[in-house]
Protein backbone atom coordinates (compact mmCIF):
# COMPACT_ATOMS: atom_id res chain seq x y z
CA UNK A 1 0.00 0.00 0.00
CA UNK A 2 3.14 2.55 1.06
CA UNK A 3 4.66 1.43 -2.41
CA UNK A 4 1.65 2.04 -4.63
CA UNK A 5 1.51 5.38 -2.65
CA UNK A 6 4.74 6.20 -2.91
CA UNK A 7 4.88 5.67 -6.62
CA UNK A 8 1.79 7.63 -7.24
CA UNK A 9 3.37 10.70 -5.52
CA UNK A 10 6.54 10.50 -7.71
CA UNK A 11 4.49 10.39 -10.79
CA UNK A 12 2.27 13.05 -9.83
CA UNK A 13 6.34 14.79 -9.21
CA UNK A 14 7.09 13.84 -12.96
CA UNK A 15 4.18 14.98 -14.24
CA UNK A 16 4.55 18.33 -12.24
CA UNK A 17 7.71 18.62 -13.12
CA UNK A 18 7.18 18.56 -17.24
CA UNK A 19 4.39 20.74 -16.57
CA UNK A 20 6.42 23.40 -14.80
CA UNK A 21 9.28 23.02 -17.30
CA UNK A 22 6.41 23.65 -20.51
CA UNK A 23 5.37 26.50 -18.78
CA UNK A 24 8.54 27.84 -18.01
CA UNK A 25 10.02 26.84 -21.63
CA UNK A 26 9.58 30.04 -24.24
CA UNK A 27 8.08 29.22 -27.69
CA UNK A 28 9.33 31.30 -30.69
CA UNK A 29 6.16 31.44 -32.95
CA UNK A 30 7.67 32.28 -37.13
CA UNK A 31 5.63 34.28 -38.86
CA UNK A 32 6.28 33.52 -42.41
CA UNK A 33 6.12 35.82 -45.61
CA UNK A 34 3.90 34.15 -48.89
CA UNK A 35 5.66 32.27 -51.54
CA UNK A 36 4.42 34.07 -54.67
CA UNK A 37 3.61 38.41 -53.64
CA UNK A 38 2.77 39.95 -57.10
CA UNK A 39 3.51 43.77 -57.21
CA UNK A 40 1.95 45.72 -60.29
CA UNK A 41 4.63 47.88 -61.76
CA UNK A 42 3.39 50.16 -64.70
CA UNK A 43 5.08 49.43 -67.51
CA UNK A 44 7.46 52.22 -68.56
CA UNK A 45 10.37 52.08 -70.77
CA UNK A 46 13.58 51.42 -68.78
CA UNK A 47 15.99 53.60 -67.63
CA UNK A 48 19.32 53.01 -69.90
CA UNK A 49 21.79 52.26 -66.92
CA UNK A 50 23.88 49.36 -66.28
CA UNK A 51 23.33 48.81 -63.04
CA UNK A 52 24.92 46.86 -60.03
CA UNK A 53 22.35 45.93 -57.37
CA UNK A 54 23.97 44.98 -53.94
CA UNK A 55 22.22 42.46 -51.67
CA UNK A 56 24.28 42.82 -48.40
CA UNK A 57 24.37 40.42 -45.47
CA UNK A 58 22.46 43.11 -43.19
CA UNK A 59 19.75 43.24 -46.05
CA UNK A 60 19.34 39.22 -46.56
CA UNK A 61 19.16 38.99 -42.56
CA UNK A 62 16.39 41.81 -41.83
CA UNK A 63 13.99 41.04 -39.90
CA UNK A 64 11.57 41.84 -36.90
CA UNK A 65 11.77 40.21 -33.47
CA UNK A 66 9.78 40.93 -30.77
CA UNK A 67 10.41 38.87 -27.33
CA UNK A 68 7.44 38.81 -24.82
CA UNK A 69 7.90 37.21 -21.58
CA UNK A 70 9.98 34.45 -22.83
CA UNK A 71 7.97 33.72 -25.93
CA UNK A 72 9.85 35.20 -29.39
CA UNK A 73 8.05 36.37 -32.43
CA UNK A 74 10.04 36.40 -35.44
CA UNK A 75 9.13 38.18 -38.81
CA UNK A 76 12.31 36.71 -40.86
CA UNK A 77 12.16 40.05 -44.32
CA UNK A 78 15.90 39.62 -45.33
CA UNK A 79 14.80 36.82 -48.69
CA UNK A 80 11.70 38.94 -49.60
CA UNK A 81 12.77 42.21 -49.43
CA UNK A 82 16.29 40.86 -51.57
CA UNK A 83 14.08 39.08 -54.51
CA UNK A 84 11.25 42.01 -54.74
CA UNK A 85 14.19 44.40 -54.89
CA UNK A 86 16.22 42.15 -57.94
CA UNK A 87 12.57 41.92 -59.44
CA UNK A 88 12.03 45.61 -58.96
CA UNK A 89 15.48 46.70 -60.04
CA UNK A 90 15.22 44.04 -63.31
CA UNK A 91 11.61 46.44 -64.29
CA UNK A 92 13.22 49.40 -63.85
CA UNK A 93 17.18 49.69 -65.39
CA UNK A 94 18.40 48.31 -68.90
CA UNK A 95 20.86 45.84 -67.65
CA UNK A 96 20.68 44.72 -63.61
CA UNK A 97 24.00 42.09 -62.56
CA UNK A 98 23.56 41.25 -58.58
CA UNK A 99 26.00 41.18 -56.23
CA UNK A 100 25.47 39.59 -52.90
CA UNK A 101 28.14 39.50 -50.93
CA UNK A 102 28.54 42.82 -48.78
CA UNK A 103 31.09 44.29 -50.32
CA UNK A 104 30.05 48.05 -49.81
CA UNK A 105 32.08 50.61 -49.59
CA UNK A 106 33.97 49.63 -53.23
CA UNK A 107 33.08 51.02 -56.47
CA UNK A 108 31.56 48.86 -59.22
CA UNK A 109 33.52 47.30 -62.18
CA UNK A 110 31.53 46.14 -65.11
CA UNK A 111 28.65 48.94 -64.51
CA UNK A 112 27.38 52.50 -64.62
CA UNK A 113 25.93 52.66 -61.44
CA UNK A 114 25.54 50.86 -58.24
CA UNK A 115 21.90 50.78 -56.20
CA UNK A 116 22.03 49.69 -52.90
CA UNK A 117 19.05 49.10 -50.55
CA UNK A 118 19.81 49.35 -46.96
CA UNK A 119 17.29 48.35 -44.32
CA UNK A 120 16.57 51.36 -42.06
CA UNK A 121 14.34 50.25 -39.34
CA UNK A 122 11.58 47.51 -39.47
CA UNK A 123 8.79 48.21 -36.94
CA UNK A 124 5.07 46.30 -35.82
CA UNK A 125 2.51 47.94 -33.36
CA UNK A 126 0.62 45.43 -32.07
CA UNK A 127 -2.99 45.83 -31.31
CA UNK A 128 -4.86 45.80 -27.37
CA UNK A 129 -7.09 43.07 -28.94
CA UNK A 130 -7.37 40.26 -31.74
CA UNK A 131 -8.98 42.99 -33.28
CA UNK A 132 -6.92 45.67 -32.71
CA UNK A 133 -4.76 47.40 -35.80
CA UNK A 134 -1.16 46.38 -35.85
CA UNK A 135 1.28 48.45 -38.58
CA UNK A 136 4.09 46.67 -40.21
CA UNK A 137 6.48 49.54 -41.31
CA UNK A 138 9.53 48.74 -43.28
CA UNK A 139 11.82 51.50 -44.02
CA UNK A 140 14.43 51.19 -46.82
CA UNK A 141 17.27 53.44 -47.76
CA UNK A 142 18.03 53.46 -51.36
CA UNK A 143 21.07 54.83 -52.51
CA UNK A 144 22.42 54.90 -56.44
CA UNK A 145 25.85 55.80 -56.89
CA UNK A 146 27.92 56.42 -60.02
CA UNK A 147 30.74 54.56 -61.47
CA UNK A 148 33.11 56.35 -59.43
CA UNK A 149 31.08 55.53 -56.19
CA UNK A 150 29.87 59.38 -56.04
CA UNK A 151 26.46 59.67 -54.75
CA UNK A 152 23.81 60.50 -57.39
CA UNK A 153 20.30 59.75 -55.83
CA UNK A 154 19.14 58.82 -52.17
CA UNK A 155 15.43 58.23 -51.01
CA UNK A 156 14.44 56.66 -48.35
CA UNK A 157 10.85 54.82 -48.74
CA UNK A 158 8.21 53.38 -46.25
CA UNK A 159 6.46 50.24 -46.60
CA UNK A 160 3.35 49.70 -44.38
CA UNK A 161 0.96 46.69 -43.90
CA UNK A 162 -2.11 47.02 -41.70
CA UNK A 163 -4.09 43.89 -40.91
CA UNK A 164 -5.68 43.02 -37.42
CA UNK A 165 -3.10 41.87 -34.61
CA UNK A 166 -5.29 38.27 -34.94
CA UNK A 167 -6.32 35.61 -32.68
CA UNK A 168 -4.51 32.59 -31.40
CA UNK A 169 -5.85 30.73 -34.71
CA UNK A 170 -5.57 34.38 -36.83
CA UNK A 171 -2.61 35.80 -36.48
CA UNK A 172 -0.59 33.90 -38.44
CA UNK A 173 -2.23 34.41 -41.84
CA UNK A 174 -3.28 37.64 -40.08
CA UNK A 175 0.35 38.47 -40.46
CA UNK A 176 1.55 36.89 -43.25
CA UNK A 177 -1.15 39.07 -45.07
CA UNK A 178 0.49 42.05 -43.86
CA UNK A 179 3.93 41.14 -45.30
CA UNK A 180 2.40 40.81 -48.50
CA UNK A 181 0.71 44.63 -48.01
CA UNK A 182 3.71 45.86 -46.82
CA UNK A 183 5.69 44.77 -49.46
CA UNK A 184 3.39 45.86 -52.42
CA UNK A 185 3.63 49.40 -50.94
CA UNK A 186 7.22 49.45 -50.34
CA UNK A 187 8.23 48.21 -53.85
CA UNK A 188 5.11 50.37 -55.56
CA UNK A 189 6.98 53.61 -53.96
CA UNK A 190 10.44 52.56 -54.83
CA UNK A 191 9.31 52.16 -57.88
CA UNK A 192 7.87 55.02 -58.26
CA UNK A 193 10.82 57.33 -56.24
CA UNK A 194 13.49 55.93 -58.81
CA UNK A 195 11.93 56.20 -61.58
CA UNK A 196 11.28 59.49 -61.22
CA UNK A 197 14.13 60.81 -59.91
CA UNK A 198 15.88 63.85 -62.17
CA UNK A 199 19.11 63.09 -60.80
CA UNK A 200 19.22 59.18 -62.03
CA UNK A 201 17.84 60.48 -65.43
CA UNK A 202 20.47 63.25 -65.41
CA UNK A 203 23.20 60.22 -65.50
CA UNK A 204 22.11 58.56 -68.32
CA UNK A 205 22.85 62.16 -70.51
CA UNK A 206 26.43 62.15 -69.28
CA UNK A 207 29.19 60.43 -71.49
CA UNK A 208 30.63 56.86 -70.20
CA UNK B 1 -43.13 40.27 -7.29
CA UNK B 2 -44.72 43.75 -7.83
CA UNK B 3 -44.49 44.85 -11.22
CA UNK B 4 -42.66 48.23 -9.91
CA UNK B 5 -40.16 45.56 -8.39
CA UNK B 6 -39.47 43.92 -11.18
CA UNK B 7 -39.13 46.77 -13.67
CA UNK B 8 -36.26 48.07 -11.01
CA UNK B 9 -34.27 45.20 -11.22
CA UNK B 10 -34.42 44.96 -14.91
CA UNK B 11 -33.24 48.60 -15.36
CA UNK B 12 -30.57 47.84 -12.57
CA UNK B 13 -29.26 44.83 -14.96
CA UNK B 14 -29.34 46.91 -17.97
CA UNK B 15 -27.22 49.45 -16.17
CA UNK B 16 -24.59 47.21 -14.75
CA UNK B 17 -24.71 45.34 -18.59
CA UNK B 18 -23.82 48.66 -19.72
CA UNK B 19 -21.26 49.32 -17.02
CA UNK B 20 -19.62 46.13 -17.08
CA UNK B 21 -19.19 46.84 -20.94
CA UNK B 22 -17.94 50.21 -20.86
CA UNK B 23 -15.93 48.81 -18.10
CA UNK B 24 -14.22 46.23 -20.18
CA UNK B 25 -13.89 48.93 -23.76
CA UNK B 26 -12.30 51.41 -21.51
CA UNK B 27 -8.82 51.21 -21.91
CA UNK B 28 -8.73 47.95 -23.98
CA UNK B 29 -8.41 49.82 -27.65
CA UNK B 30 -5.08 49.92 -29.45
CA UNK B 31 -4.35 53.60 -29.18
CA UNK B 32 -3.77 56.22 -31.85
CA UNK B 33 -1.85 58.99 -32.96
CA UNK B 34 -2.42 61.78 -34.44
CA UNK B 35 -0.87 62.57 -38.31
CA UNK B 36 0.87 65.35 -37.84
CA UNK B 37 0.38 67.99 -41.00
CA UNK B 38 2.87 70.20 -41.93
CA UNK B 39 1.97 73.90 -42.53
CA UNK B 40 3.36 75.48 -45.70
CA UNK B 41 6.68 76.36 -45.37
CA UNK B 42 6.75 80.20 -45.28
CA UNK B 43 4.27 79.41 -41.79
CA UNK B 44 6.54 78.72 -39.45
CA UNK B 45 8.41 81.23 -37.79
CA UNK B 46 12.01 79.51 -37.43
CA UNK B 47 12.71 79.63 -41.38
CA UNK B 48 16.03 79.87 -43.11
CA UNK B 49 16.63 79.75 -47.08
CA UNK B 50 20.32 79.61 -48.16
CA UNK B 51 20.64 78.99 -52.07
CA UNK B 52 16.96 78.29 -52.96
CA UNK B 53 16.95 75.78 -49.61
CA UNK B 54 14.39 76.47 -47.11
CA UNK B 55 14.83 75.18 -43.98
CA UNK B 56 11.61 75.47 -41.38
CA UNK B 57 11.97 73.81 -37.76
CA UNK B 58 9.10 73.15 -35.26
CA UNK B 59 10.58 71.94 -31.97
CA UNK B 60 7.15 70.28 -29.17
CA UNK B 61 8.04 72.15 -26.61
CA UNK B 62 4.16 71.77 -25.80
CA UNK B 63 2.73 68.76 -23.76
CA UNK B 64 -0.69 68.60 -25.13
CA UNK B 65 1.15 68.68 -28.97
CA UNK B 66 3.30 66.20 -27.37
CA UNK B 67 0.87 63.88 -26.76
CA UNK B 68 -1.63 64.05 -29.35
CA UNK B 69 1.64 63.06 -31.79
CA UNK B 70 3.58 60.90 -29.85
CA UNK B 71 1.33 59.59 -26.70
CA UNK B 72 3.41 60.87 -24.25
CA UNK B 73 5.52 63.97 -23.12
CA UNK B 74 8.57 63.24 -24.49
CA UNK B 75 10.62 66.51 -22.73
CA UNK B 76 9.50 64.55 -19.59
CA UNK B 77 11.85 61.49 -20.69
CA UNK B 78 14.24 64.59 -21.94
CA UNK B 79 13.56 63.79 -25.75
CA UNK B 80 13.20 66.26 -27.89
CA UNK B 81 11.12 66.11 -30.93
CA UNK B 82 12.09 68.80 -33.45
CA UNK B 83 9.84 68.79 -36.61
CA UNK B 84 11.66 69.80 -39.49
CA UNK B 85 10.45 71.10 -43.35
CA UNK B 86 13.09 71.78 -46.28
CA UNK B 87 12.54 73.04 -49.57
CA UNK B 88 14.10 73.03 -52.57
CA UNK B 89 13.27 76.49 -54.13
CA UNK B 90 15.76 76.24 -57.02
CA UNK B 91 15.57 75.19 -60.03
CA UNK B 92 18.39 73.10 -61.12
CA UNK B 93 20.02 72.24 -57.76
CA UNK B 94 19.28 68.94 -55.71
CA UNK B 95 20.46 68.72 -52.25
CA UNK B 96 20.58 65.83 -49.71
CA UNK B 97 18.82 66.11 -46.30
CA UNK B 98 19.03 63.32 -43.18
CA UNK B 99 18.89 63.09 -39.51
CA UNK B 100 22.53 62.76 -39.29
CA UNK B 101 22.98 66.48 -40.80
CA UNK B 102 21.50 68.14 -37.64
CA UNK B 103 23.33 68.54 -34.56
CA UNK B 104 22.43 70.09 -31.64
CA UNK B 105 24.46 71.88 -29.09
CA UNK B 106 24.43 74.02 -26.22
CA UNK B 107 24.38 78.06 -26.99
CA UNK B 108 27.33 80.34 -27.06
CA UNK B 109 29.28 77.67 -28.04
CA UNK B 110 30.16 77.62 -31.75
CA UNK B 111 29.00 74.63 -33.37
CA UNK B 112 31.96 74.13 -35.24
CA UNK B 113 33.53 73.86 -32.03
CA UNK B 114 31.86 71.93 -30.14
CA UNK B 115 33.72 69.10 -28.06
CA UNK B 116 31.89 65.46 -28.47
CA UNK B 117 30.28 65.89 -25.31
CA UNK B 118 28.39 69.28 -25.74
CA UNK B 119 27.22 68.11 -29.06
CA UNK B 120 23.60 66.21 -28.62
CA UNK B 121 23.19 63.93 -31.34
CA UNK B 122 20.23 63.01 -33.21
CA UNK B 123 18.70 59.92 -31.81
CA UNK B 124 16.59 56.90 -33.66
CA UNK B 125 13.29 56.12 -32.52
CA UNK B 126 14.77 52.97 -30.98
CA UNK B 127 16.85 55.06 -28.07
CA UNK B 128 13.60 57.31 -27.75
CA UNK B 129 11.36 54.07 -27.27
CA UNK B 130 13.71 52.66 -24.65
CA UNK B 131 12.52 54.78 -22.54
CA UNK B 132 8.87 55.19 -23.34
CA UNK B 133 8.79 51.58 -24.02
CA UNK B 134 10.57 50.11 -20.57
CA UNK B 135 7.37 48.25 -19.43
CA UNK B 136 7.91 45.56 -16.66
CA UNK B 137 5.22 42.83 -17.07
CA UNK B 138 3.66 41.37 -13.82
CA UNK B 139 1.48 38.35 -13.79
CA UNK B 140 -0.93 39.99 -11.78
CA UNK B 141 -1.14 43.36 -14.03
CA UNK B 142 -1.44 40.86 -17.12
CA UNK B 143 -4.68 42.38 -18.27
CA UNK B 144 -3.47 46.09 -18.22
CA UNK B 145 0.28 44.75 -19.34
CA UNK B 146 -1.12 43.54 -22.30
CA UNK B 147 -2.47 47.54 -23.12
CA UNK B 148 0.62 48.80 -22.16
CA UNK B 149 2.90 46.28 -24.32
CA UNK B 150 0.87 47.25 -27.39
CA UNK B 151 0.58 51.49 -25.86
CA UNK B 152 4.40 50.95 -25.91
CA UNK B 153 4.71 49.34 -29.79
CA UNK B 154 2.30 52.01 -31.03
CA UNK B 155 4.39 54.79 -29.68
CA UNK B 156 7.95 53.12 -30.30
CA UNK B 157 6.50 52.38 -34.23
CA UNK B 158 4.82 55.87 -34.83
CA UNK B 159 8.12 57.67 -33.80
CA UNK B 160 9.81 55.73 -36.92
CA UNK B 161 6.65 56.74 -39.17
CA UNK B 162 7.52 60.05 -38.35
CA UNK B 163 11.05 60.70 -37.76
CA UNK B 164 13.10 62.51 -40.66
CA UNK B 165 14.72 59.78 -43.12
CA UNK B 166 17.77 60.70 -45.64
CA UNK B 167 16.22 61.79 -48.61
CA UNK B 168 17.21 63.59 -52.14
CA UNK B 169 15.31 66.83 -52.56
CA UNK B 170 15.18 67.57 -55.84
CA UNK B 171 13.69 71.51 -57.91
CA UNK B 172 10.76 71.97 -56.38
CA UNK B 173 10.79 69.32 -53.93
CA UNK B 174 10.11 68.23 -50.30
CA UNK B 175 11.41 66.69 -47.31
CA UNK B 176 9.71 66.75 -43.77
CA UNK B 177 9.93 64.60 -40.80
CA UNK B 178 10.62 64.45 -36.93
CA UNK B 179 14.17 64.20 -35.43
CA UNK B 180 14.91 63.44 -32.26
CA UNK B 181 17.52 64.50 -29.39
CA UNK B 182 18.48 63.11 -26.25
CA UNK B 183 18.71 65.97 -23.70
CA UNK B 184 21.23 66.28 -21.08
CA UNK B 185 19.42 65.92 -17.60
CA UNK B 186 18.56 69.09 -16.15
CA UNK B 187 18.04 71.39 -19.44
CA UNK B 188 13.98 70.68 -19.74
CA UNK B 189 14.08 72.09 -16.27
CA UNK B 190 16.53 74.77 -16.37
CA UNK B 191 14.26 76.01 -19.73
CA UNK B 192 17.89 75.35 -21.89
CA UNK B 193 18.10 77.29 -24.53
CA UNK B 194 20.18 75.21 -27.65
CA UNK B 195 21.71 76.19 -31.01
CA UNK B 196 21.17 73.72 -34.15
CA UNK B 197 23.30 73.49 -36.78
CA UNK B 198 22.52 71.78 -40.05
CA UNK B 199 25.05 71.14 -42.99
CA UNK B 200 22.65 69.93 -46.33
CA UNK B 201 25.09 68.70 -49.53
CA UNK B 202 24.08 69.86 -52.92
CA UNK B 203 24.86 67.46 -55.44
CA UNK B 204 26.15 68.85 -58.08
CA UNK B 205 29.16 70.49 -56.16
CA UNK B 206 29.10 68.40 -53.07
CA UNK B 207 29.29 71.62 -51.05
CA UNK B 208 27.46 71.98 -48.12
CA UNK B 209 24.85 74.69 -46.98
CA UNK B 210 25.00 75.84 -42.98
CA UNK B 211 22.21 76.43 -41.51
CA UNK B 212 22.28 77.67 -37.40
CA UNK B 213 18.97 77.84 -35.61
CA UNK B 214 18.33 78.99 -31.82
CA UNK B 215 16.31 76.26 -30.52
CA UNK B 216 14.21 77.08 -26.78
CA UNK B 217 12.76 74.45 -25.21
CA UNK B 218 11.00 76.62 -22.56
CA UNK B 219 7.38 75.30 -21.72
Amino acid sequence: MNITKENSRQKLRYVGGILLVWLLAGCTTVYEAPANISVNYPPADKIPLSVELRLTDELRAAQWLRESMGDKFVMPLGVVLSDHAEAMSRQLFSKVTVAKENVSGSAPVHSDATLLPKPVAIERSIGATAFGESILTVVLEWTLTDSNGQLVWVDTIKGQGIENSGNVFTHRSNASDQIEAMIKDLFEKSYKAISNSPEIWSLTRQPR
Amino acid sequence: MSFAKSVRINLLCNLACVGALSFLSFGCTTMELSEYKAEQIEQYSNLQTKNELSIAIHPIVDEAESKKYFGVSLLDSNILALFVVAENKGTSSSFVISKEDFVLGRRNILSDKLSRDQRVGPEGGGTAVAVTGAVLISPLLLFVGAKMISDATVIKHNMTVKELTRKTISPGGRAEGFVYFELPKGSVASAESFSLSVDSMRLQDRSLTHFEFDVGIKR
